[in-house]
C-alpha cells in the first residue's frame, strides 16, 4: 500500500515522459487524483481501529536493502515504510497539494511534459520522506526530493531563476550535510545495528555522556539533536536560514511555490518532530528555550519583512517563515517537561504545533494559488501597481481575502485551531516566548489586509480594467481548499484523534526519559 | 425553551447560507449580460479557459455593470436609482424573517428568565448546553458550549432586536445598491457572529465570537471597497474613506486582542480552563497579583473593541461602513461587547482580583468618556459626531462596572443606550439620505419640517442620551454618575471620577443638541428654534420610507418607557436576582445636580445653534479657545501620531529585517555559493547547465559528507 502511494507517482512521471505532450497532464492529473484518493485509505482504512504510533507502525511494510561489514563497522539500511498519524496527515497533504498543483499547472508552458513528469517525481520523493520508518532511507529520500525541486525552479522560474534554485539546493545540500553526519552519530551510538524508527525511538532518548569537542566536553545527545535538525531548520526555515525560501518562492512558478509552501517545509517540521524530538527528546529539552527564541524570532522576524514586501510571493514567503516559527515553539515548549502535571499542556502545544503544518499547508497554498491567478493575467505581482482590482475581480477578491483571514488565524478557519493549541499549550513552559510569537497575530493581520488593501480597494486603476475573475478550474482549486480549511477549523477533533496516539507515544517516552 | 438558544445563532446563519448559495446565484443569473469591452483587447493576456459557466460570466462582470455607481463622494450613489433586484429583495426578506424568528425565541427566552421560570437551571443561574467538542487533553477541555443566563437573555434581546430593526431598514436604505444581497450577507454574518460571542460558555467560544465580529466589522466598514479617494483625507470634515478605515478598524482591535489573548493564556495556564463558571471557582487559587494582571490584559482586549483610549482611533473612521452598519455594529452591539466581557467576568473582577483591575478599567472609562465627548464638540460630521459619542458612553458603562458593587449599573447603561444610540443612528442614516449623501450638519439645519417622524424620534433620543428624566438615559447614566461620588467619598474624597462624567454629562448635553439644532432646528424654526428653520442645503428633502422610519419609532419605545425598569432596582434585580437597597433618586442632590448640568448644555446649545442668540465664535474667538478648538477638532492629532509611529518606527524594524536578511546573511551565503560554484566549475569543467552544476554540487556535498562522516565516526574511536 505504501510502497504504491510512494512509487506511483514515479511510475507515472515515467510513463508521462514516454507519452505524447498532449497527453501529459491528464496522465499526471488521474495519477495524482488516484495517489490522493489511496492515501484516503490510509486514513478510512485505520479508521476505528489504532492510527499507530512510532513504535507500533501501520500499514508497514520492511525489506533489506543494504547490509555490509566493513572491518567491525556494520552499516545496515532497509527499506522499510510506516506510518502512524503524524505520517498519515501529511502523507495526505502532500498528495492532495501535488493533485491540485497538477490541475493549476494545467497551461504551463513550455515543455509541459517534462514540468509534469518532475512534479510527479517530487511526489515520489516527498512521500518517501513521510513514509520512511528507517532513518537512512529517510534521509535518501530526502536528497532525491532536492533534484525535481531544483530543476522545476530552475527551468520554469522568473527571471532569477538560477540563483534562486541554486541558493536553495546550496543552503539544503549543506544542511543535509550536517544532518547526515548527525544520523551516522545516533545510529552508531545507539548500537550501530539498524536505523529503523522504532529502534530509534526506544534507544535515542536513553542516549546519554558526552562528546569531545576541541577540548570541551559537549552532551551528546545535544550535540546529535543539533547536526541532525541543522537541515530541518533550513527547510522550515527557522530564523537565520530562511533567507533561501522568498528567492525561491518569488522565481518558482505558482504550483511550484504551492508545493514548496505546502509539503517541503513541512517535511523540516516533520523532521523536527519524529526525529529531532521523538528520538532525542533529552537533547531538546536542554535546548529548548532557544529552540523556543528561535520559533518566536521567526514569527517577528518574519512578519516584519512581509510588512516592507512589494511582490505577493516574496511576502507569503516571508510569511511562511513567520507561520513556520510556530512549530519550532510548539514543538520546544512540548519538550519542556518541568514537572509531570503539565504533559497536557505540553500534548496541547505539540498537537497544535502538528497541526499546523497541516493547516499552513492549505492556508499558504492557497495563497499562493490566489497570486498565482492574478499573476497568470497581469504578469506582474507588485502589490502597488494593482489598485482597486477588486472591482473587476470580485470572486478573486472573496477567495483571496478568504485566505487571507484564515491566514492571519482567525476563528472558523483552521489557522486559528492550530495556533490556539499552541499558544495556550506552549504558555506554560515557554511564557516569553509564547508572548513574542502572540505578537505575531497582530503583525500579521496588518500585513495581510494592508496588501489586500492595497491591491483589491480602492478606485479601479484603469490600467487593470481588462482583468478577468478566476474561471471555473481556478475557482474549483480554490473551493476545495475553502472546504477544507473550515472543515478543520469548524471541526478539528478527527484531525486530533489522528495525532493523538503517536504524539501521545513521543510525549510520554520524553516524559519518561526526564523523569528518570 | 433555552435548551433551543442554539436556534438563535443558526436562524440568520440559515439566511446566510440560503442567500450566499440560492438568491445571490438566481438574482446574477437573472442579471442581463454585459457587452464584452476591454476584455476583448487584451484577449492575449486572458487563460484560454476564460469563457466557462454562463454564471461564471455574470460574476465577473458584474462590477463593470454597475461601475462607479456606489461612489458616495461623486454623486453618482443614488439610492432609488437602481432597482433591487427581485432574487436580492427576496433574499433580504428571509433575512430579515430569520432575524424576526430569532428574536421571537430571544424574547421568550427572556422572559422565562424575567419570570424565573427555567428549567434545570444550575446553582450559578444559568444553563451551559454542549454544542460540540473541539478537542480535550485530560483535563484540559477546548469545548464549543453555550450558556444562558440572565445576562446572555438580556444580551440576546439587545443584539437580535436592534439587528432585527436595522435589518428592516436596511431593506430601504440599500435598496438600489449593486452590493444589496452581499450587504445582507455580511449584515447576517454579523449577528450570527455577535451571538456566538454572548452565548458563549468559555474562552474559547466567546474569543471565536469575538474575532469574527472583527471580520464582519471589517467587512462592513469596507463595504464600499471600491470607492475613490477623497482628495482632502486628512481633513476632519471629510467622510471617512472605507479601504483603509477597514483595515485601521481590524488593526487597531487586534492589538487590543493581543493583550486578551495573552490574558486568556494566563488565566488557562493557571487554572486549566476556559469556562467562566469553572473560572470563577479556580481564580481564588490564583496568585492575586498575576490574576490582577492578567484581568487587566483581557481588559486589553475590551479597550480595542470598545473602542476607549488609546485604541479608540479605529471607531471614528468605522463610520465609513453604511449607516445601519454604523447602527447596529458601531454604537449598539459590537462595540459594547467589550462591556459585556467585563460584565461577565465581574464577579472575578469585583471579587477575586485585586483592586488595581477594575481601577485601570475606570479610570480608563472615566478618561475616554471626557475625552471624547471634547472632540465631539467640534465635529461637523453628523456620524463623526455620534461615533465620539459612542465612545464617551461606553466609556461610562466602564465607569459603572468600576465603581458599582454588581455590574448591574454597567449594563444598563449598555442596554439603554443600544435602543437611544441605534435610534440615533438610524435617524442619521434616514437625514443622510433626505439630504443626498451629505454628512455635514452646516449643510443641514431645519429639516424638522421636512421629516417630523425623523426629527421627533431623535429628539426623544437626545433628550435620553442627555440624561433629562423620565428618558431611558436618564435612569441609567444619573446612577453611574452617583456611584462614582459615593466611590469617591468611600476612597478618601478621590472624586475624579465622579468630576470626570458629570462633567461629561454637561459635555454630552450641548454637543447632542447641537447636532440636534444643527439638523433640524435653527433660527426661526417653531418652538423658539427646535422645529425648522432655514435649510442651508440643495434639494428638497423627504420623509424616509416606512420600512426606515418604522424602526426609528419602534427603537423610541424602549427609549422613553426602558427606563423605568431601573426605578427600584429592577434591572439590578433581574440581573443579579439580589435586592439591591434603592434609593430614589429625587431625593438626593445629587440628582439635581446632574439633571441641572444637563440643562445648562442645552441651554448653551440652544442659545448658540438654536435661536443663534450667541455667537457660534463664542469660545473660539480668544487666541486659546482657537487654539483648543484646533486641537479638538484634529483630534489631538493622535491619529497623526499613530501614524508617524507606524511609519517610523514599526515599518523601520520591519526594513531593518529585510535589509538584515539581504546584506548580512545573504552576504554570507553568496560568498560561499560563489566559491562553491568555483568548486564546481574546476571539478566539472563543463557549461553552466544546470544538470551539470547540479551533479558538481551533489559531488562536493557527498566529499563534505563523507569527510564528516569520517570524523565522525572517527571522534567515537
Amino acid at each position: 500500500m505504501l510502497t504504491a502511494i510512494v512509487f506511483l507517482p514515479l511510475l507515472a512521471g515515467v510513463i508521462t515522459l514516454l507519452a505524447p505532450e498532449r497527453s501529459a497532464r491528464w496522465i499526471a492529473a488521474i495519477f495524482t487524483g488516484a495517489v490522493f484518493l489511496l492515501s484516503l485509505w490510509l486514513y478510512f482504512g485505520l479508521l476505528g481501529g489504532s492510527f499507530g504510533d512510532v513504535a507500533h507502525p501501520q500499514w508497514y511494510e520492511h525489506l533489506d536493502w543494504i547490509n555490509v561489514q566493513v572491518g567491525n563497522i556494520h552499516f545496515r539500511a532497509d527499506y522499510a515504510l510506516g506510518v502512524d498519524g503524524l505520517s498519515i496527515l501529511m502523507l495526505i497533504l502532500n498528495s492532495f497539494l501535488s493533485f491540485l498543483a497538477v490541475i493549476g499547472s494545467w497551461n504551463i508552458q513550455p515543455r509541459q511534459k517534462f514540468y509534469m513528469a518532475l512534479i510527479l517525481f517530487l511526489e515520489t520523493g516527498v512521500a518517501g520522506v513521510f513514509a520512511s520508518f528507517d532513518l537512512f532511507l529517510f534521509i535518501f529520500f530526502w536528497e532525491v526530493e532536492l533534484i525535481p525541486m531544483f530543476l522545476l525552479i530552475g527551468i520554469w522560474g522568473g527571471a532569477r531563476r538560477e540563483y534562486a534554485a541554486w541558493k536553495f539546493l546550496l543552503y539544503t545540500l549543506i544542511g543535509s550535510v550536517f544532518t547526515l553526519g548527525g544520523i551516522f552519530l545516533i545510529y552508531f551510538e545507539t548500537g550501530g545495528q539498524t536505523a529503523s524508527f522504532q529502534h530509534l525511538a526506544s534507544a535515542g532518548p536513553k542516549l546519554a555522556g558526552t562528546i569531545p569537542f576541541f577540548g570541551a566536553a559537549l552532551s551528546l545527545p545535544v550535540v546529535i539533536f543539533i547536526l541532525i535538525c541543522v537541515a530541518f531548520a533550513v527547510k522550515m526555515p527557522t530564523w537565520p536560514v530562511h533567507t533561501w525560501l522568498p528567492d525561491a518562492h518569488t522565481e518558482a512558478p505558482t504550483a511550484v511555490s504551492v508545493l514548496l509552501a505546502g509539503i517541503l517545509l513541512k517535511m523540516g517540521a516533520y523532521g523536527l518532530i519524529r526525529i529531532g524530538f521523538g528520538f532525542l527528546p533529552q537533547g531538546l529539552e536542554a535546548i529548548a528555550p532557544w529552540v523556543g527564541i528561535l520559533g518566536a524570532l521567526s514569527v517577528l522576524w518574519g512578519a516584519g519583512a512581509s510588512m516592507v514586501q512589494r511582490d505577493m510571493k516574496r511576502m507569503i514567503a516571508y510569511s511562511s517563515v513567520s507561520h513556520m516559527g510556530y512549530i519550532s515553539l510548539g514543538v520546544a515548549a512540548a519538550a519542556v517537561a518541568t514537572s509531570a502535571g503539565n504533559l497536557d499542556f505540553r500534548q496541547a502545544a505539540l498537537t497544535g504545533a502538528s497541526l499546523q503544518m497541516l493547516t499552513h499547508g492549505v492556508i499558504t497554498g492557497m495563497l499562493f494559488f490566489c497570486v498565482g491567478v492574478l499573476y497568470d493575467r497581469a504578469h506582474t505581482r507588485e502589490i502597488d501597481v494593482f489598485g482597486g482590482i477588486g472591482k473587476v475581480m470580485p470572486v478573486l477578491m472573496l477567495l483571496y481575502s478568504f485566505a487571507c483571514f484564515t491566514s492571519l488565524g482567525l476563528p472558523g478557519g483552521g489557522g486559528f485551531v492550530s495556533e490556539y493549541l499552541t499558544f495556550t499549550g506552549a504558555y506554560a513552559t515557554l511564557p516569553v516566548q509564547t508572548i513574542l510569537a502572540v505578537f505575531g497575530v497582530v503583525l500579521t493581520a496588518g500585513y495581510l489586509l494592508w496588501m489586500l488593501r492595497r491591491s483589491f480597494y480602492g478606485a479601479l486603476n484603469p490600467k487593470w480594467s481588462w482583468l478577468t475573475d478566476a474561471t471555473l478550474r481556478e475557482r474549483s482549486i480554490l473551493v476545495a481548499l475553502v472546504v477544507v480549511i473550515l472543515f478543520i477549523g469548524i471541526y478539528p477533533a478527527p484531525f486530533v484523534d489522528l495525532l493523538s496516539p503517536s504524539l501521545h507515544h513521543m510525549l510520554t517516552t520524553a516524559q519518561s526519559v526526564v523523569a528518570r | 425553551m433555552v435548551d433551543y438558544v442554539w436556534l438563535i445563532p443558526a436562524l440568520p446563519l440559515a439566511a446566510l447560507i440560503i442567500v450566499l448559495l440560492v438568491t445571490r446565484p438566481l438574482e446574477l443569473a437573472g442579471r442581463p449580460r454585459p457587452q464584452r469591452t476591454a476584455g476583448d483587447a487584451h484577449g492575449l493576456h486572458s487563460v484560454p479557459d476564460a469563457h466557462t459557466a454562463p454564471g461564471d460570466e455574470a460574476v465577473s462582470h458584474e462590477p463593470q455593470a454597475h461601475a462607479e455607481e456606489h461612489d458616495a463622494h461623486g454623486g453618482a450613489h443614488d439610492e432609488h436609482g437602481g432597482a433591487t433586484p427581485f432574487w436580492a429583495r427576496v433574499g433580504s426578506i428571509i433575512a430579515v424573517l430569520a432575524m424576526v424568528a430569532a428574536f421571537v425565541i430571544s424574547v421568550i427566552i427572556f422572559a422565562q428568565f424575567f419570570t424565573g421560570n427555567v428549567p434545570g437551571i444550575d446553582a450559578h443561574g444559568g444553563k451551559t448546553l454542549q454544542i460540540y467538542d473541539w478537542v480535550s487533553f485530560g483535563p484540559l477541555k477546548y469545548a464549543i458550549q453555550f450558556r444562558v443566563d440572565t445576562l446572555t437573555a438580556i444580551m440576546l434581546m439587545v443584539v437580535t432586536g436592534v439587528s432585527m430593526l436595522v435589518h428592516l431598514y436596511s431593506t430601504g436604505y440599500m435598496a438600489g445598491d449593486p452590493g444589496y444581497s452581499r450587504f445582507f450577507i455580511e449584515l447576517s454574518l454579523f449577528t450570527v457572529s455577535m451571538l456566538i460571542l454572548v452565548l458563549g460558555a468559555n474562552f474559547l467560544v466567546l474569543f471565536i465570537g469575538w474575532e469574527l465580529v472583527g471580520l464582519s466589522s471589517y467587512l462592513l466598514i469596507g463595504f464600499w471597497f471600491d470607492q475613490a479617494p477623497p482628495a482632502n483625507l486628512s481633513d476632519p470634515d471629510t467622510p471617512p474613506y472605507p479601504p483603509p478605515a477597514a483595515l485601521k478598524a481590524f488593526v487597531t482591535t487586534r492589538f487590543g486582542d493581543f493583550g486578551f489573548l495573552i490574558g486568556i493564556l494566563i488565566l488557562f495556564f493557571s487554572t486549566g480552563t476556559f469556562d467562566f463558571v469553572q473560572l470563577q471557582a479556580a481564580t481564588p487559587h490564583m496568585n492575586v497579583a498575576l490574576l490582577t494582571l492578567a484581568m487587566i490584559l483581557v481588559f486589553a482586549g475590551a479597550v480595542g473593541k470598545s473602542a476607549q483610549f488609546p485604541l479608540h482611533v479605529w471607531l471614528p473612521d468605522a463610520m465609513a461602513g453604511p449607516t445601519p452598519v454604523s447602527a447596529l455594529i458601531h454604537a449598539a452591539t459590537m462595540v459594547a461587547a467589550g462591556v459585556y466581557l467585563v460584565a461577565r467576568l465581574f464577579p472575578i473582577y469585583a471579587g477575586v482580583a485585586g483592586p488595581q483591575a477594575l481601577q485601570v478599567v475606570g479610570y480608563i472609562g472615566g478618561f475616554t468618556a471626557l475625552f471624547a465627548a471634547t472632540i465631539a464638540l467640534t465635529q461637523n460630521d453628523i456620524k463623526k459626531v455620534l461615533a465620539y459619542s459612542t465612545i464617551s458612553q461606553l466609556g461610562y458603562m466602564f465607569v459603572g462596572l468600576a465603581v458599582a458593587e454588581t455590574n448591574a449599573t454597567g449594563m444598563f447603561h449598555l442596554v439603554t443606550h443600544a435602543a437611544f444610540k441605534a435610534l440615533l443612528f438610524l435617524g442619521s442614516g434616514c437625514v443622510i439620505l433626505a439630504v443626498h449623501h451629505i454628512q455635514d450638519m452646516r449643510k443641514m439645519g431645519g429639516l424638522a419640517r421636512f421629516m417630523p417622524i425623523t426629527a421627533l424620534t431623535m429628539l426623544i433620543a437626545t433628550l435620553s442620551i442627555s440624561g433629562i428624566p423620565p428618558f431611558a438615559g436618564f435612569w441609567s447614566k444619573d446612577p453611574i454618575i452617583a456611584t462614582a461620588f459615593e466611590y469617591g467619598t468611600a476612597h478618601g474624597g478621590n472624586y475624579w471620577l465622579y468630576g470626570m462624567t458629570a462633567f461629561t454629562a454637561f459635555l454630552t448635553a450641548f454637543y447632542m443638541f447641537r447636532l440636534y439644532f444643527m439638523t433640524f432646528g435653527g433660527r426661526g424654526g417653531g418652538v423658539a428654534g427646535l422645529w425648522g428653520g432655514r435649510y442651508r442645503g440643495e434639494g428638497h428633502p423627504q420623509e424616509a420610507p416606512w420600512t426606515m422610519w418604522l424602526p426609528l419609532v419602534i427603537l423610541a419605545v424602549p427609549t422613553v418607557l426602558l427606563g423605568f425598569w431601573g426605578i427600584n432596582s429592577g434591572f439590578a434585580h433581574y440581573l443579579t436576582g439580589e435586592t439591591i437597597p434603592y434609593v430614589n433618586p429625587f431625593t438626593e442632590a445629587l440628582t439635581y445636580t446632574g439633571i441641572a448640568v444637563a440643562v445648562v448644555g442645552i441651554a448653551l446649545a440652544w442659545l448658540m445653534y438654536g435661536i443663534e442668540v450667541l455667537p457660534k465664535t463664542l469660545f473660539t474667538g480668544n487666541p486659546i479657545g482657537a487654539l483648543v478648538y484646533r486641537v479638538l477638532f484634529h483630534k489631538y492629532y493622535l491619529d497623526e501620531l499613530y501614524g508617524a509611529i507606524i511609519k517610523y518606527v514599526v515599518l523601520g524594524l520591519a526594513k531593518g529585517c529585510e535589509l538584515f536578511d539581504i546584506y548580512i546573511i545573504d552576504g554570507l551565503v553568496n560568498g560561499s555559493a560563489r566559491f562553491v560554484r568555483g568548486l564546481a566549475r574546476v571539478s566539472s569543467r563543463s557549461e553552466t547547465g544546470l544538470l551539470q552544476n547540479y551533479g558538481a554540487a551533489m559531488f562536493g556535498g557527498v566529499i563534505v559528507i563523507l569527510v564528516i562522516v569520517f570524523f565522525a565516526v572517527g571522534a567515537l574511536k
